[in-house]
């Protein structure tokens, strides 16, 4: 390429380039079963932002396994509203 | 961005590195562990558990290698060893294919520590721990998509099953396995497709069946005349569900992989002389699910990367 960033391996090959695209990890949090989280994170500021859960224990089958709800308003992640302990990805780029 | 530090990004302006974030980095492949849980009716499942060290919580990315659907389920730290961090992860998949998926795990770097070279490009937060770094394979996302499945897992009910103490398994195992599904048209880039996607969805449905019988001992003039017993037989039989993604030829489908089943009976008999109740007797077996209701539709973010890069 005539211009950007090209990062090369120690054998020569190309490993990351101003040509692909990633996601940033922004934090990985741990939410309790019935957890109410707000964080402020102001480097999402402007930025595409995708969240995503991950049960820690898989869902039961004899109770309601409620997933959080997560909304992302500006700069601030809200977590809150789930019956099982999760982690919470938050991604940007 | 901040005043100091390093931020680069894309052709089309997204951030690929940034000293404000983390890099998420090819830790290495889980192991597999065990076979949690394995069935072959209701459309199959193969419940697996694979192991991982690492030092954070981990991203894992599963391959498809077969036509069925997959979902990681869970992710915890079981820590079985001393002085180090393990990892279990839980991935489920429909069918009955002995294939196993490799599965491909991701993490900040600090969660990587074998660094085999003094060569490439490290960039540190401002607490001096590592934001990017070049040797560790960084994560180079080839798709994405939010995608849901259909409220329901079955376009139609299984035809009439015995009501007696559960006695139509096979029926059940052969007409309740998940057959609905959202198609989503996503090609997904290079030889290797991995794919994150955590199953969050989970969906239980059942069906009652009723039979019924008058025995008389005596004269039946529409009132039985003598002593007559009254039978009833009810059968619920449910399975339980958790979402899953397929992708095949261009499409991605969002379905439902059965992950549970069973089935609860009850038995009730009354007796009569002459209409007059002479006492009776009942009895229930069986397990019983929570209700009938599908959960958690919100869509679910499936991120895509080429595994041959990390091979």
């Amino acid at each position: 390429m005539t211009f950007g960033m090209a990062i090369y391996s120690a054998a020569g090959s190309l490993t990351y380039s101003s040509t692909d695209v990633t996601w940033n990890q922004v934090d990985m949090l741990y939410v309790p079963r019935g957890g109410d989280v707000w964080k402020d994170y102001p480097v999402l500021n402007g930025k595409e932002v995708l969240t995503a859960q991950m049960m820690i224990e898989p869902p039961p089958i004899d109770r309601k396994a409620i997933a959080h709800a997560i909304t992302v308003s500006g700069t601030v992640v809200h977590i809150a509203g789930g019956s099982e302990n999760t982690y919470v990805l938050i991604l940007m780029r | 961005m901040t005043t100091w530090g390093f931020e680069a990004t894309n052709n089309a302006g997204q951030v690929l590195v940034s000293s404000e974030t983390r890099n998420l980095h090819f830790v290495g492949k889980a192991g597999l562990n065990r076979i949690i849980k394995q069935f072959n009716g209701y459309g199959g499942l193969r419940h697996y558990a694979f192991w991982i060290d690492c030092e954070v919580t981990p991203v894992p990315f599963f391959t498809m290698p077969t036509d069925d659907y997959y979902g990681v389920v869970a992710v915890k730290e079981i820590s079985v060893y001393a002085n180090r961090k393990t990892w279990e992860i839980e991935v489920i998949r429909s069918g009955t294919s002995a294939t196993v998926p490799e599965i491909y795990v991701f993490a900040d770097p600090r969660g990587v520590t074998a660094r085999n070279t003094d060569y490439g490009m490290l960039v540190l937060r401002d607490d001096g721990t590592p934001s990017f770094d070049s040797r560790l394979g960084p994560l180079v996302v080839t798709g994405g998509i939010n995608v849901a499945p259909p409220s329901n897992p079955l376009t139609v009910a299984p035809p009439t099953l015995s009501a007696k103490y559960c006695g139509s398994g096979q029926g059940a195992a052969d007409n309740m396995g998940a057959n609905n599904r959202n198609t989503y048209q996503f090609a997904v880039p290079g030889a290797k497709p991995i794919f994150f996607y955590p199953s969050i969805a989970q969906a239980e449905r059942e069906f009652s069946f009723h039979e019924w019988e008058d025995e008389c001992d005596g004269f039946d003039y529409g009132v039985c005349i003598g002593v007559s017993r009254a039978y009833d037989w009810y059968s619920y039989y449910w399975a339980f569900y958790r979402g899953g993604i397929r992708y095949v030829g261009g499409y991605l489908y969002a379905g439902w992989i059965a992950a549970e089943f069973g089935c609860n009976w009850t038995y009730r008999k009354k007796s009569a002389l002459i209409g007059i109740g002479i006492g009776g007797s009942s009895g229930t077996g069986g397990q019983w699910p929570y209700s009938n209701e599908t959960l958690n539709l919100t869509p679910t973010a499936v991120i895509t990367a080429n595994g041959l890069r990390y091979d």
